[in-house]
Formats: structure tokens, sequence, C-alpha cells
């Protein structure tokens, strides 16, 4: 599904945002409502609250951003900005997303390390590291298991992990030699 | 910090944003490459911290690289790391957008995303294998750790909630 679509059958019920503002609240809203994964509540402002895009388009759109460059949730922002209000609509809903949860995250960064002297702050930052490192671990399981079944994807996922984690490689050598080559089989595969 | 390093510290970012299949959290591994083994900016405790007030705070878990770059740099750190990370993510989907529908569109999504998902999952497991591996030994950490894998696989609890808890934990157990 490309960008830029023509309406679809449900376009009666869809409507823009109103103005590249608007892109930027519902994004910070968004954004600051999500810790973590933010696919859900993105989903929701933008296909059932704001009427932006239908489900089928969503989906569409957001698989675009997975592939492209750049971390999926920041491609998403530009994507939809950019449908409506160009570069204006992209900067809106990307500044949205990352401004003011970046300000608060630093704020309270900077509080934790205002009294990182104090005993009781070390022994938090341990256990909220320790608690992210099972965080991601269980994310990392969940990927996994949509290998299931498929051998080649399995062999570059474990060449991909030899090469970075235990070669040392540097994710960007990984990324051109195995990920070009793994590309351009499910090219081949894919009808 | 000088203007050449900030300079260096934004390109690295920026690089290796172009290779994001599936998360920054999948490029951790490489950036602990640069900040903390290359060039020793800052610990292995304070990037995991990084991670931890991210994923703890509001907002979406990529802002780990904000905290990163500001423990590095200040704000100008921030915003190197940051802006670094966020430029290939405003210009390939304007870029995607103006190309329109090309020929076989579909077909290569439906390859890149095949493809680079199995990639994508080995750098996963990468950043997974390097908080392990420099995890300080502390049998408490590796027991929150743990616990906390069996409550998310087991039950629907919101991982924000676990972060906090385990936070008001640590606080509270001696070291």
């Amino acid at each position: 599904m490309a960008p830029k679509l023509p309406p679809s059958a449900d376009a009666t019920a869809l409507r823009a945002p109103a103005s590249a503002f608007e892109l930027f609240t519902a994004f910070a809203w968004i954004s600051l409502r999500s810790f973590g994964g933010a696919l859900a509540f993105v989903e929701r402002t933008v296909v059932r609250d704001k009427r932006w895009l239908s489900a089928e388009d969503f989906l569409g759109v957001y698989a675009i951003g997975q592939v492209l460059p750049g971390p999926t949730g920041m491609s998403f922002c530009v994507l939809l900005g950019d449908r409506f209000f160009g570069l204006r609509g992209a900067l809106a809903a990307l500044g949205g997303f990352l401004l003011i949860p970046g300000a608060l995250v630093l704020a309270i960064a900077s509080l934790f390390q205002q009294f990182q002297h104090l005993p009781q702050v070390q022994g938090a930052l341990h256990g909220m590291g320790a608690a992210s490192v099972g965080l991601i671990i269980i994310t990392a399981l969940r990927m996994a298991r949509t290998l299931r079944g498929q051998r080649v994807g399995i062999a570059v996922a474990l060449l991909a992990f030899a090469a970075v984690a235990l070669a040392r490689l540097p994710v960007s050598t990984v990324v051109l030699t195995l990920g070009v080559a793994s590309v351009a089989w499910a090219w081949r595969v894919a009808r | 910090m000088s203007g050449a390093e900030l300079g260096a510290l934004f390109l690295h970012f920026l690089s290796i944003s172009v290779f994001a299949t599936g998360g920054a959290l999948a490029l951790a591994s490489d950036m602990h490459r640069y900040v903390v083994d290359e060039h020793a900016y800052i610990s292995h405790t304070q990037f995991v911290n990084s991670i931890a007030l991210a994923q703890a705070a509001p907002g979406p878990n990529i802002l780990f690289v904000t905290v990163m770059g500001w423990q590095i740099a200040g704000i100008q750190g921030a915003l190197a790391t940051t802006v670094g990370l966020s430029l290939p993510a405003l210009v390939f989907p304007m870029l995607v957008s103006r190309l329109g529908r090309m020929a076989q569109f579909d077909r290569l999504l439906q390859a890149l995303k095949r493809g680079l998902g199995p990639v994508a999952m080995g750098l996963m497991a990468s950043t997974c294998f390097l908080l392990l591996r420099d995890a300080p030994g502390v049998w408490k950490g590796a027991a929150i750790s743990a616990v906390t894998l069996a409550l998310l696989a087991a039950t629907r609890i919101p991982p924000v909630l676990l972060i906090v808890a385990f936070g008001a934990l640590g606080a509270l157990i001696d070291w």
C-alpha cells in the first residue's frame, strides 16, 4: 500500500486534522499517555477518535513506517503529518511526539541526578534498570515468536546476533551485508 | 566536550538510525559500543539508567537516547543524539511519499519487512546479551529481571507499573 492513497470507501466518515497544531497536540497527548509501546494509543487516536485514517489505511501507513530507515514511531508521525500538511505537518506531528515528553524525561533525569548521592536513589535506579532488562528480554522473546517455522529467518537472526554481540561488528556493516542479502532473498520468494 | 566530539556523536546516531529496523532498542548494543566501550563518555550503569528512566517516564522509550545524550554533554548532547536519531525518520518518509506508487511497491514492502525482521531480532538479542553480560554481578538485580520477565509473560500488568514498583523496592532494600 503506498502513501498518498486515494480516499477509501468510507471516506465520508473520515476527516482531516484542522491544523498542524492539532497534529502537534494529538501526538503530544498520544506520546504522554504511552509508557513504552505507543502503537495502541496511536491507533485509538488516529483511527477511532480523530478519524484521520481508516483502519486499513492505518495498517498500510504503519507498515511503511516499520520498514523505512529510522525508528517506526517517528516515521509514522512524519508519514501522517506529511499527508495532511506537508513538511509543516510532519514537523508538527514529530515535535508533538518528542518535545514535551523529552523535556519531561530530562526533568526526571536531572531530579535523579541531583539526588544521586542518596543510597535510596541509587537503589531505585538499580531496581528500575533490572526491571527494564526483564522488559527488554520479554520484548525480544515476543519478536522471536514471529520467526517460528521460518528457517531462513532464524538463520539470519542467529547470524545477526553472532555478528553484533559476539564479533562486535557495527550494526551498519551487518545491515548492509546480511540485511541486504536477507531482503533480496525475501524479494525473490515474494510473489 | 569539544564541538568535534559533539559533531561525531551526532553523526554516529544519525548513521545508526538509518539502520533502525524494529525499534531503537535494537540499536542499543551499537550505541553502547560507541559511548561506553570506545569513548567512555558514560559508564555502563549510566547507560542502563537512561533506558530505565525513559521506560519509567511518560513518553516513547526512544527518549532513552535523549537522556543518554544529556548525560554525555547536557542539552547539547541531548539534541545531538535525539536530532541525529530523528533526521532519517523525517527524510525517508517524506521521500517515499513523493516517489509515489512505484511498480511492485507492495512486493518491496513485503520483502523489506520479511527480510529485515530477522535482522532486527538478532540486534534485539544482542542488546539483551549486552545488558546481561555487563550487568553488575548482583543476584538481587538478576532476581528482579527474572521476576519482571515472568510477570510480563504470565500476566497483563502494564510494564511501567513493574518498573516503578521495582524502583520503589530498590530504594528500600540494601544492595
